[in-house]
């Protein structure tokens, strides 16, 4: 799963890090989940 | 049975409707609110939306848009000849693609039928900050107001018995208590005499019968008669909406005398 | 957040005056000849665009990166 950096807008592969939040090239620890490239269908009511 | 219109501008349509029975007068009244198709907006098909509005809200706004309906040009989706697939006699699709930073209009829609638009292009959406976008496809269906409440194609729609002002002129001593007490400055005293300047206006409240220590005046109502006032949302023309819902009300009573008939006839009395 | 599209109660659509009206205030104009100038008759649709804050310029703000 992609995650994007809260302070540098780095795109971080959180697996990879063998479970330590942290942002690869800042440092930052706040992640934001990328939305989804899928397309939704809602009802509108 | 006589009808006159009152008043008639853009969104509204007033009028009066003499010899008319209450109960009938408020099924036509019940079907103008919940049985008038009109089109909406039903699923919004999104494909990009990075504004601060989730997708559900921004769906739900989309529905309640009120939309240029052509009743004679569509059907329910659910009568179609397409089975519900879709088709250009029971759905129009309508595509919003914007950037910000700005401010989304209903107007910035662009429908794939030019007369099937939003009535009013100025009505907000979402505000988009910089470099937010929204891309989503909206689908508009025909719907009734029992459903909900975006397909319903009048927004007040009431009747009222047409007001009438007894006055006992022998009685009257022209004090103008009742004249100062009327909410509605309806009543004036002009040539040593009561006159009502306007009764539709009165609202019934009796704030001048009790005005009056004679008891010279009384107002009370013409139980067959009414005054009909139908506002739309734009969607439909107000005559429209009014004609749509009688031809309904015949319909639904010409189904009652088909069925009645065959029951008596099934049970061989 | 933003301006709701119709009246909560009657369903009249109100949402394309509320930044006609809050523009026409702030120029000096009364609220009240405003509303009764947009052809707000009823009470309901009035307070829609008289209690509405525009909290969407708050948010705004904290939109996602990237």
């Amino acid at each position: 799963m992609r995650y994007r950096c809260g302070k540098c807008g780095k795109e971080v592969e959180l697996e990879e890090t063998f479970g330590i939040i942290r942002c690869s090239n800042c440092g930052y620890r706040i992640f934001y989940k990328e939305r989804a490239p899928v397309i939704k269908r809602v009802k509108a009511r | 049975m006589k009808i006159e219109v009152l008043q008639r501008n853009d969104l509204e349509l007033v009028f009066k409707v003499e010899g008319l029975k209450t109960g009938y007068a408020n099924a036509l009244r019940r079907i103008m609110i919940s049985e008038v198709p009109v089109l909406a907006i039903d699923e919004v098909i999104i494909h990009k939306n990075s504004s601060v509005m989730y997708d559900e809200i921004l769906a739900l706004r989309l529905g309640l848009i009120p939309i240029k309906t052509d009743l004679e040009r569509f059907v329910f989706q659910e009568e179609c000849d397409c089975k519900g697939r879709g088709c250009p006699l029971c759905q129009v699709s309508l595509t919003l693609n914007k950037r910000g930073p700005g401010v989304v209009y209903s107007g910035d829609f662009i429908s794939e039928d030019k007369e099937i638009v939003p009535v009013d292009d100025q009505i907000p959406i979402v505000k988009l900050g910089e470099g937010q976008e929204i891309e989503l496809e909206a689908l508009a269906r025909l719907g009734r107001g029992k459903e909900h409440a975006k397909w319903q194609a009048t927004n007040s729609c009431s009747y009222k018995n047409v007001p009438l002002i007894g006055i006992d002129r022998e009685s009257c001593d022209l004090c103008g208590d009742c004249v100062e007490r009327c909410p509605k400055k309806i009543l004036e005293i002009r040539d040593e005499k009561l006159i009502v300047k306007d009764v539709l206006k009165c609202t019934l409240c009796k704030e001048c019968s009790e005005a009056c220590e004679l008891d010279a005046i009384i107002p009370f109502h013409d139980k067959e008669s009414f005054i009909f006032k139908v506002e739309s949302t734009g969607s439909l023309e107000p005559e429209v909406i009014v004609i749509k819902a009688s031809e309904i009300l015949e319909e639904k009573a010409e189904e009652f005398l088909r069925e009645l008939k065959a029951a008596i006839e099934g049970t061989g009395v | 957040m933003m301006i709701p599209v119709r009246c909560f109660t009657c369903g009249k659509p109100i949402g394309s005056y509320y930044y006609k009206f809050v523009e026409r205030v702030k120029r000096g104009e009364d609220p009240e000849r405003v509303l009764d100038d947009l052809g707000l008759k009823r009470y309901c649709c009035r307070r829609m665009i008289i209690s509405h804050v525009d909290l969407i310029d708050e948010v705004i703000k904290f939109s996602r990166k990237g």
